[in-house]
């Protein structure tokens, strides 16, 4: 099995290999050409060829299609290096050797360590696991796109699918199977985020020096480091927490902290077990990190809101969408970094009803794909890191042709030319495409806490502030004065629009979302909540003041401003980076994105997520930066020392999250390193086991299992499905309607499936048969167990095609020849 | 004004040598086409039957592989109608075309040795076998040799068309393009002058040209099935899948013994041609050499080896043969001519006589030596015993005389081992050899499904089982193709057998509540359960397989080598009809009320 993760390695190098002409010819303004998101380009171009190819039915989803669609990529790099000339390539490749070979031993070694981590722990249990493993076996057995939904039969898949096409991809082309291919998938995008951000860390520190266009290999490793590895400060909390820091005892034995309470953070509150040596942790204590920032409703009822940053999606393992889109938002800051940093002027620039644009078509058409592919992998991220773009044009713009208001309109109308061409691109994908997001709803009453915030992104706070701080206050009290008042107005304005928009909405809303009608109550508990979470609010508002500074022109003139320029340039897309971060993180704090939780849960979970990238890139530059000008003074090794605070607090969790798994695993009876996620799996049982592998084999047909009366999501139901890739009549209930905005698909299918296992009358259960075309039906404990199965009907008129100890599967007359 | 002839241009006119390529040429067709529907469909022929039916019909499938025969095919079906027949066409006519290859490098193989070459090629068994089949591979190396002939005659639009077919021939021609690649690798340079003197970019531009329009039009049915690009892909993965282990390939016993009862005649000479140096070598000599040994090793070392992989091995053996006997083909000296006759006379009497012995020998079944008693017992009171170890002798101590013969005429007559008599009496043996083996497409089920070129099982008696269901649908519906049928078999072949009876349906469960009029599954005791009271049944043997013990060869040896008998297992079929179908039928009397 350790073999399929050399086959993967492989594959992707070649992905990476035969499209790095095409990224060559398409970064010149980067230092390293594009080659540290040459893999990941390689296999969106990959993935979106064979799956506009394979929705168009032109190839199929066999192994045959998948390496067609290879060779026609390969075929359109090799005449782009033709044209190019492939003397140019080799000999950059010549110069540029010991970056290349620094880049490709990240990607082995980051790829290895996940592999290690997952191989420790591979199975795909809990939280999500089993929906994105059913995503997988559903793409291998769908014999074209759009892929078969594995727990809505007769419908396709209603998500954000593609990242799993390209997993199911790869899985293919190396013959490996879905809970293999979970794991080394997961090992790949952490890899490709590796050197992704490596990469962006390079070519900013370059560009600061084009005497040179290099930077020490070692200080990009900044990059990956801070997005991948640095982590939340409540790992180093829960350090404290461990050892009973802040805590003391009363006279009558309680345990009193006042630190703790004011943290309010749960478990954390409550005083260390008693049971538990000092610096033993509860079970699953890693899970709190993603759980910091807490909402109330009017009520004081606790409204749950996720909080992940990467490494803890990783250690967690969740192949979930915003996992997958990581190393392709790379690849996004690269085009928009290789625009920013672009020297000479495009050839045919656009020019659209009066408006100048200093791209061509050309330029729109690769950022349409690249921007329009984050949309298929992970939908929320399409619009921000078109935003990053725009941004770009707008600063670019202003410097070369002076700053007008124009300007604005001008990078608004590339938003939309972006989104337009994106959505075009991707067309089979919303066609087939039905999201929950229901509208904006207005966040009056819940701000979030500024201990909470900074716990989330004290981490990043803190060079951030120093390098944002060191940059505006570089420029004098006038640019940081217009930043802070700009930001002010920003942050007003969000505000006043918020309020605004509450007082807009009726009373019927506002019941359902806040709980009371009447909205001076509602406007007076949100103004009470901000007023408390004011050192939040002024965090956000000096972090876009500071940023919006460091974009602001430089006042110098002559040939100081010149050079100064140039190597702005690159401080300046750091700040680009850190403004649009601070904006994600500003929305949720005004407003959310309506879906069926009715709170602001998903909308901070996405854009936290997406800040903490961006924050990350920038405070991994900031850092370098920082460090490299300290200077002999003092004060030039403030920053070091604190870079040293900020890694020993960021990297706790980390390292004790580390620990907890190597202790997890060492514990084991008979440990062994594993990367089949589905080889223990503790709810299958053997005889379930080569039931699964029987149908992974049988034709596709509808297939009946039980399902959880509650609709299952997060549980082991849908267990058949999820391992074999038949396409179930009904899986997670709530997730389908997650996904689908409703239940009008789902109709009556649950009730039905009960009805079809309970009832004596075989007449009823042929009907219902007919009516979903159901082919296989499963009868195993599970079933037993959950409903009154009457398996007699079953034994009198099907046929059993599979049946070993406990489980049977029955076979209707419905299998099309 | 003047004509062609008055200017004195060029005329062509058929040479001898032409025609005798033309009378190879319409041997190998006869061979391949004489009675190409006489046995129904294998399973595995009937896979790619159906698709290509499929393909005709508009249908939706996913095509796997082999595009090429799947789409030209379906376009046959789809001008001409579906049938056995037509299913086995193509591979039959491109399989003819291997005597091209000869043909196109006869300035370099000689006349003579090509003109053999060619006449074996036609009548090559493996050659002939193959060809005969549906979606064979034989598709590849007819394409390979339409596009190497029309290279050499610098038609290089035609054959980069012919080059696109093969691409879209199936995993065949992986193998097949592999092999030759390294070959070429090997012997570059020389092979480099043979094949491309004088070759301009405008030639090879025309050449892709051809290939991209074959792979892009026949390869998509004209963009109607553009999952053909994928199929004709899916050819490497398919071939890499055949080097894991686990593959699914015959043993390398199989493949050995498939090469020596096959092609004697080319291995033979082939081998003499690179032994028998004392005549001089040929320039082609190493690259035939180089040609014959790499897909040999590629064979014997691929896990996923078939028997029919041998194909590509064929060419460059009879090529090498070819070469060898085409100097052979002139007259001896005068005075060794009676000698020469003589010989001859002597190697066709003495192996006649072998073969007579040997095919007399598997007639007896082999000697039993009965517990308590030795052979010289047997000897001195069974005369059958006697007869048999005279045969037994005589077919080891034949080929020893012979060599013995030949060694002794050399060393004591001429300088050259084998001389004409020895070449002309082994190559007149051989030939009967040939004709016989060659012909084996014309023997009956049970035959063929000993063939060591089959692939997948061999059909048994799937003819007299149509032919009754068509009778029972005259009887009921006055068409041969109405009946109301369900067969519960999933079977490529069953799916070909009743793709064009509307009223055949395919069920794994017999549907409940309704009584077709026939019923086809495998359940013996199907007579006896609820539903089946009704029926009536007879079985059929659907598919014959070798039941060799699980042995590489054939357990009766020299019977299956002679007469091709071997046990068999037969995988039976139950064709249920309904009782009341019969026209004496009568219903059981009701019972009187009381």
């Amino acid at each position: 099995m350790w073999w399929q993760a050399v086959l993967w390695y492989l594959i992707s190098s070649a992905a990476g290999l035969a499209v790095f002409p095409l990224v060559f010819a398409i970064f010149p303004a980067l230092a390293d050409r594009g080659y540290t998101v040459s893999r990941a380009i390689g296999l969106l171009i990959w993935g979106y060829l064979f799956w506009l190819f394979s929705s168009l039915r032109v190839l199929p989803n066999t192994s045959g299609g998948i390496l067609a669609a290879f060779l026609l990529v390969a075929a359109i790099s090799l005449w782009v290096w033709r044209r190019a000339g492939s003397q140019n390539l080799m000999a950059w490749l010549k110069e540029h050797r010991r970056m290349v070979v620094a880049v490709e031993a990240l990607f082995l070694a980051a790829f290895a360590f996940l592999l290690l981590l997952r191989g420790m722990e591979p199975a795909v249990l809990g939280t999500e696991k089993p929906m994105e493993l059913a995503f997988i076996n559903a793409i291998l057995r769908s014999p074209f796109m759009p892929p078969n939904d594995p727990w809505l039969a007769d419908y396709a898949i209603s998500y954000y699918y593609f990242g799993y096409v390209i997993v199911a991809m790869l899985a293919k082309t190396a013959g490996t199977s879905g809970g293999v291919a979970f794991n080394l998938g997961l090992s790949l995008v952490f890899a490709l985020g590796a050197v992704g951000a490596y990469g962006m860390i390079h070519n900013l520190l370059a560009a600061r020096k084009p005497a040179n266009g290099t930077a020490p290999a070692g200080v990009p490793l900044l990059g990956p480091l801070f997005v991948l590895i640095v982590s939340n400060v409540e790992g180093f909390l829960e350090f404290l927490h461990g050892r009973g820091v802040f805590w003391s005892q009363t006279a009558d034995g309680q345990w009193r902290s006042a630190f703790w309470s004011w943290v309010n953070l749960d478990n954390l509150k409550l005083p260390p077990p008693g049971n538990t040596a000092p610096g033993e942790l509860r079970h699953w204590w890693w899970w709190r990190a993603s759980r910091v920032v807490a909402d109330f409703d009017l009520f004081g009822n606790f409204r749950e809101v996720i909080d992940e940053f990467p490494f803890f999606s990783f250690f967690l393992g969740d192949l979930h969408p915003h996992v997958l889109v990581i190393p392709f938002v790379f690849a996004a800051l690269a085009v928009s970094l290789n625009f920013f940093l672009r020297k000479e002027e495009v050839k045919d620039p656009i020019g659209l009803f009066g408006l100048r644009f200093l791209v061509s078509w050309r330029d729109i058409l690769l950022g349409a794909f690249i921007f329009g592919s984050l949309g298929f992998l992970n939908l929320w991220d399409f619009p921000w890191y078109v935003v990053v773009f725009a941004g770009a044009h707008l600063l670019k713009q202003s410097r070369q042709e002076g700053w007008a208001w124009q300007r604005v309109l001008e990078a608004g109308v590339l938003v939309i030319l972006f989104g337009i061409a994106g959505v075009v691109l991707f067309l089979p994908f919303y066609l087939s495409f039905s999201s929950q997001a229901g509208g904006i709803v207005p966040n009056v009453i819940n701000p979030t806490r500024g201990i909470h915030l900074w716990i989330m992104f004290g981490t990043l706070f803190v060079p951030l502030f120093a390098f944002l701080g060191a940059k505006a206050f570089r420029k004098g009290r006038t640019a940081v004065l217009r930043g802070m008042g700009l930001a002010a107005l920003v942050l007003l304005g969000l505000l006043g629009f918020s309020l605004l928009f509450s007082a807009m909405i009726g009373p019927e809303v506002r019941q359902a979302f806040f709980g009371v009608p009447d909205l001076a109550s509602v406007l007076g508990e949100g103004l009470s909540r901000r007023g408390a979470a004011v050192f939040s609010a002024l965090t956000l508002l000096s972090l876009l003041g500071l940023g919006l500074a460091a974009l602001w022109p430089d006042p110098g003139s002559g040939e100081a401003a010149e050079l100064d320029a140039e190597d702005a340039k690159p401080d300046r897309f750091a700040a680009l980076l850190a403004v649009v971060a601070t904006l994600l993180v500003l929305t949720p704090e005004f407003f959310f994105l309506q879906d069926l939780f009715s709170s602001r849960m998903n909308t901070v979970f996405k854009f936290y997520y997406q800040a903490w990238m961006l924050w990350a890139l920038a405070a991994a530059y900031g850092s370098a930066v920082l460090i490299s000008q300290r200077g002999r003074r003092l004060a030039g090794w403030l920053y070091p020392a604190l870079f040293v605070i900020v890694l020993t607090v960021g990297l706790t969790y980390p390292v004790m999250a580390l620990n907890t798994r190597i202790v997890n695993f060492s514990s084991q009876a008979a440990p062994a390193l594993e990367l089949d996620g589905t080889a223990n799996f503790f709810y299958l049982s053997p005889d379930e086991h080569a039931a699964v592998d029987w149908l992974k084999q049988a034709p596709l047909g509808t297939l009946v299992e039980v399902v959880h009366p509650g609709g299952g999501s997060y549980t082991h139901f849908a267990r058949i499905s999820m391992n074999s890739g038949q396409p179930a009549l009904l899986g997670w209930v709530g997730h389908e309607q997650q996904w689908r905005g409703g239940g009008d698909e789902i109709g009556s299918r649950q009730a039905d499936i009960e009805v079809l296992y309970t009832t004596p009358d075989w007449q009823t259960a042929a009907s219902l048969i007919e009516q979903y075309q159901v082919v296989y039906i499963v009868i195993g404990n599970l079933e037993r167990s959950t409903y009154l199965v009457q398996e007699a009907k079953f034994t009198r008129n099907l046929e059993p095609v599979f049946q070993l100890g406990t489980i049977t599967i029955y076979q209707t007359a419905l299998l099309d020849n | 004004m003047e004509s062609d002839l008055n200017k004195g241009a060029a005329v062509s006119r058929w040479t001898n040598e032409d025609l005798l390529y033309l009378l190879a040429f319409a041997v190998a067709l006869l061979m391949r086409l004489a009675v190409l529907g006489l046995h129904p469909l294998t399973e595995h022929e009937a896979g790619f039957a159906l698709q290509a039916w499929q393909a005709a019909h508009g249908e939706s499938f996913v095509m796997v592989s082999h595009p090429a025969y799947i789409q030209l095919t379906g376009l046959l079906f789809f001008l001409f109608g579906s049938g056995d027949v037509l299913a086995r066409l193509l591979p039959a006519l491109a399989g003819s075309c291997v005597v091209l290859l000869p043909l196109a490098l006869r300035q370099q193989l000689g006349r003579k040795a090509a003109l053999v070459a060619a006449f074996g090629l036609a009548l090559d068994p493996i050659s002939i076998a193959i060809s005969r089949q549906a979606g064979s591979p034989a598709m590849a190396l007819g394409f390979l040799a339409l596009a190497v002939y029309l290279w050499t005659q610098r038609r290089f639009l035609a054959s980069g068309a012919a080059a696109g077919l093969l691409l879209l021939s199936g995993p065949s021609m992986v193998y097949g393009v592999l092999s030759l690649l390294v070959s070429g690798l090997i012997v570059r340079r020389s092979a480099a002058e043979t094949l491309s003197p004088g070759l301009n970019k405008d030639d090879f531009r025309r050449f892709l040209f051809g290939a991209a329009a074959a792979i892009l039009l026949p390869g998509t049915f004209f963009t109607n099935q553009p999952q053909g690009l994928a199929a004709m892909v899916q050819s490497i993965p398919d071939f890499l899948t055949g080097w894991l282990p686990g593959a699914a390939g015959v043993s390398l016993v199989q493949v050995l013994l498939a090469l020596a009862v096959y092609q004697p005649f080319g291995l033979i000479f082939g081998i003499l041609a690179l032994l028998d140096q004392r005549r001089g070598s040929h320039k082609l000599d190493p690259q035939l050499a180089v040609l014959v040994l790499v897909p040999l090793a590629a064979v014997l070392l691929y896990p996923g080896r078939q028997v029919w992989m041998l194909m590509w091995v064929m060419i460059p053996i009879w090529l090498l043969a070819g070469r060898y006997l085409g100097e052979f083909l002139t007259l001896p000296e005068e005075e060794d001519r009676p000698f020469a006759y003589g010989e001859a006379a002597f190697y066709v009497v003495l192996l006649a006589y072998w073969w007579h012995n040997l095919a007399k020998l598997t007639t007896q079944a082999g000697l039993v030596v009965p517990e308590g008693y030795s052979l010289t017992d047997l000897w001195a009171f069974d005369p059958t015993a006697r007869v048999y170890v005279i045969r037994l002798a005589v077919v080891f101590l034949v080929p020893l005389v012979l060599l013995a013969m030949s060694g002794l005429v050399s060393l004591g007559w001429r300088g050259n081992f084998f001389s004409h008599g020895a070449v002309w009496g082994l190559g007149v043996f051989l030939v009967f050899y040939l004709l016989v083996a060659a012909f084996g497409f014309s023997s009956g089920s049970d035959q063929l499904a000993n063939e060591l070129w089959l692939q997948g099982p061999g059909s048994g008696t799937i003819d007299e089982m149509v032919t009754a269901i068509e009778q029972i649908s005259i009887q009921q519906t006055g068409t041969r193709d109405e009946l109301e049928l369900v067969y519960q078999i999933d079977s490529a072949l069953l799916h070909w057998l009743f793709r064009e009876m509307p009223n055949a349906d395919y069920s794994p469960v017999a549907p409940e509540n309704s009584l077709y009029a026939v019923v086809l599954n495998t359940e013996p005791d199907f007579g006896l359960t609820v539903g089946g009271q009704f029926y009536t049944g007879q079985h059929f043997s659907l598919f014959l397989r070798p039941d060799w013990s699980g042995g590489a060869a054939p357990p009766d040896f020299d019977r299956w080598l002679v007469y091709r008998e071997a046990p068999l297992q037969s995988d039976r079929v139950y064709l249920w009809t309904r009782v009341d179908l019969f026209p004496l039928y009568q219903p059981a009397p009701l019972e009187p009320e009381e």
